[in-house]
């Protein structure tokens, strides 16, 4: 089997009997951001808290 | 030990579609979002580990801390094997029971509970679901006392009704006595 249909049914253990298509769908949504965030970090593509800052600027005027 | 926070492209991307898509109701609550979640990630600079493993991810340094609904996720990276700084708690009774502490796997007790199930809640503190290491326990007692006879008791009786279960479950800490 394939490593993306090991995760899913992976993903598909840790979830309850009654789990909904809907629910199934959030935690392997949330499960790619998981992997995108960390291709970010390995790639640099990372901000510092200073560059946040900058970035949110306009949110975090007084 | 001070970490460095850094934010992934791809948060700061979500968390700007997120603040720009609640703006369109309220901008208060826009900002209050960016806020919380710019807040939550700064006190990450200590004692990252404090947040719940994420069950959706395979590795137990991707954790998360709730940001109002939202689940801030994060990423601990790991430590060499030696370190030269630790972060240490200083506790009194108070961190005893009901806390969880299983990101430590260090304990040493200066003061003995004369009570065996006292010192077992307080080992439970750090060894519990989700410590990683092995735990160690120093019990701190000055033998030829009063105390000392105490707690030898105590221990006694721990090692034959705790140990053996705890030893079961993997603990492999040392139970030191004098």
């Amino acid at each position: 089997m394939n490593a993306a249909k090991e995760e899913v049914l992976r993903l598909l253990d840790l979830l309850p009997e009654d789990a909904s298509l809907e629910d199934i769908q959030y935690h392997i949504y949330v499960r790619q951001k998981i992997d995108h965030g960390l291709e970010d970090v390995e790639a640099g593509r990372t901000l510092s808290e200073e560059e946040f800052d900058q970035r949110m600027a306009k949110w975090l005027e007084p | 030990m001070a970490r460095t926070v850094r934010w992934s492209e791809a948060a700061t991307r979500d968390l700007e579609e997120a603040a720009d898509f609640i703006a369109r109701d309220s901008q208060y609550y826009a900002a209050a979002l960016v806020r919380d979640a710019r807040a939550t990630a700064r006190s990450l600079r200590t004692l990252a580990e404090r947040g719940r493993i994420v069950p959706e991810a395979r590795s137990s340094n991707v954790r998360e801390i709730p940001v109002k609904s939202y689940r801030l996720i994060y990423w601990v990276a790991p430590d060499g094997v030696t370190r030269d700084e630790a972060q240490v708690l200083v506790a009194t009774e108070a961190a005893g029971e009901g806390i969880n502490l299983q990101f430590c796997w260090f304990m040493v007790n200066y003061d003995i509970p004369w009570n065996p199930v006292r010192l077992e809640q307080r080992m439970g503190r750090i060894h519990r679901y989700g410590q990683e290491h092995d735990c160690l326990i120093f019990n701190f007692v000055a033998v030829n006392t009063r105390e000392g006879r105490v707690v030898s008791a105590g221990i006694g009786q721990l090692s034959v009704q705790v140990l053996a279960a705890f030893q079961a479950a993997g603990l492999r800490g040392l139970l030191t006595q004098g």
